[in-house]
């Protein structure tokens, strides 16, 4: 299903894994190169893109991010940079950005998984491995002893 | 409820402190609750529920990747200490694909400061340029050294007048190479210099100890290059300075030297190479016809290779090898000019390709 708009700009349809509809132009959710691969291969003639892997909420914030940096040219850049700034602290905790990080992964936009992995990289950058552990539910599978090595290999990260 | 069943024998099995048990019980209490709150929801709790389980799947098979889009952006010192949060994380630092995806993302210059005054630390500073999104920078950052006097440790502590002096020689994929030259002992003095060479990964502060027999410093050259084929690191020493000793080559899985040339046409200028395109590059004369050439070590065959000139009259003087981001730059001077001298630099953006070369 593809409609025009005045200025004449083609719309494509994405939904979301819970089935929320988005209309977006083209230009914007080309964007994602997953979805410009899948335009370029007809797979939105037939109605709308399906992206089983994105929940409506994390896809409405990836389309912010794909209207922004489609409409902004190169001069805008330290306008935009601050508003990857806002966009990413607006995303609030670690779960919302792994969840948007995991969208732009699957969705492959270059521009938001490089923001996204700095995000939280800065994020952990002063955290402990217990922190780190909790906020990614990872369990800790060191036999006491090897938890002593690798730390000892590494005091010097601890100190 | 195999999450909590499994929180359960975790906590059980482990013999940290009990503060520590108490969170971790604590924890499977908030899943617990979380998962009843489910529960007694209606319809679209229960859809939520669903994408969130579809999600968690996702994400363990995700997850690692994304982790490691993580960890490369990370600093060297939160990088190491989260070799502690689990077998997985730890693994991954020492893979290759996880070393090549910290290679993409900086380029890594080392600095090694000595310290003249006595103390006990010499001092390594990383120097990443950053190509991020945003404004390209340099991030400076110092590394501790472990303690290099290994060798005869206690006695260079207490006279630091004879303490050694580290040199740094080479560095690629972010691995230093150091040399260190002990001064002989009074005790011990047969006119023979005591050297010891390490490769040393700054970051991960995991060293490993070269064999070294003899040692010229200042007469020969040395560099590191990966084999493709066999997928390992080697180190190489060559002549410089009107010296003829032969060419060796040690790979890093093996630990021994090799001799593979003797009589070795080209005398290297006593510099430190300059990587690119994951070798190490110097200028060398021909020794029979004294002409300048940038070489290379081909660490898969184990031998040197030219790289073609750049196409200018100035590439005849012999010029200095610089690094321009992962490429390969020459700066020259041109004397052509009698009045003045003219000052250029190349690069090649492609390697090896004589037309790549482009003035900057």
């Amino acid at each position: 299903m593809s409609i025009t708009t005045e200025n004449n700009e083609k719309m494509i349809t994405l939904m979301s894994s819970d089935g929320e509809e988005f209309v977006v132009e083209e230009a914007v959710a080309a964007q994602s190169q997953t979805i410009k691969h899948l335009i370029e291969d007809g797979c939105s003639t037939e109605g709308s893109i399906p992206l089983p892997n994105v929940t409506g909420r994390v896809l409405s914030e990836v389309i912010q991010y794909c209207k922004k940096h489609s409409s902004s040219d190169d001069k805008e850049e330290k306008e935009l940079e601050a508003w990857d700034a806002e966009f990413v602290k607006a995303a609030d905790d670690h779960v919302a950005l792994t969840d948007l990080m995991m969208a732009a992964n699957f969705l492959d936009i270059k521009g938001l998984l490089d923001l996204v992995a700095q995000t939280l990289a800065n994020m952990i950058t002063g955290k402990s491995p217990e922190e780190v552990r909790r906020m990614w539910n990872i369990k800790n599978d060191f036999t006491p002893e090897e938890a002593e090595k690798v730390r000892k290999e590494n005091q010097w990260a601890f100190e | 409820m195999d999450k909590g069943k499994d929180n359960g024998q975790r906590v059980g099995k482990e013999t940290e402190e009990e503060s520590r048990k108490k969170e971790r019980v604590e924890e499977e209490g908030a899943v617990v609750a979380m998962e009843e709150d489910v529960e007694g929801c209606g319809a679209e709790r229960e859809i939520a529920n669903e994408v969130s389980n579809y999600a968690m799947a996702l994400q363990t098979e995700l997850l690692e990747d994304l982790i490691r889009e993580i960890l490369v952006r990370l600093p060297a010192k939160p990088l190491c200490r989260f070799r502690s949060v689990c077998k997985t994380w730890r693994d991954m630092f020492g893979r290759p694909d996880f070393k090549d995806s910290l290679h993409r993302h900086k380029h890594i210059t080392f600095i090694l400061q000595n310290n003249y005054s006595g103390s006990c630390h010499e001092k390594l500073y990383s120097m990443v340029y950053e190509e991020g999104r945003e404004t390209p920078g340099i991030q400076v950052q110092e590394l501790r050294l472990p303690p290099l006097g290994f060798c005869r440790c206690s006695f260079y502590q207490i006279s630091s007048h004879y303490r050694p002096l580290p040199r740094l020689k080479s560095s690629f994929d972010g691995l230093v190479l150091i040399t260190v030259q002990h001064p002989p002992l009074t005790d011990d003095n047969d006119g023979t210099i005591a050297s010891s060479a390490i490769i040393l990964n700054p970051f991960t502060r995991e060293m490993k100890r070269i064999p070294l027999k003899s040692y010229d410093e200042g007469g020969e050259v040395w560099g590191i290059g990966y084999d493709h084929l066999n997928r390992c690191y080697k180190v190489v020493r060559a002549p410089s300075h009107g010296r003829y000793s032969p060419v060796q080559v040690l790979s890093l899985r093996t630990n021994s030297w090799r001799t593979t040339i003797t009589g070795f046409l080209y005398e290297i200028t006593p510099r430190n190479p300059v990587t690119a395109n994951r070798s190490s590059h110097w200028i060398a004369s021909n020794r029979n016809t004294r002409q300048h050439h940038i070489i290379y070590f081909d660490a898969s065959e184990e031998d040197f290779r030219i790289v073609p000139p750049p196409p200018t009259q100035a590439a005849k003087n012999r010029g200095v090898l610089v690094g321009v981001g992962e490429n390969l730059g020459l700066c020259m001077i041109d004397h052509e000019e009698k009045e003045k001298d003219v000052i250029s630099l190349w690069w090649m953006k492609e390697h090896g390709r004589g037309e790549s070369w482009a003035k900057l």
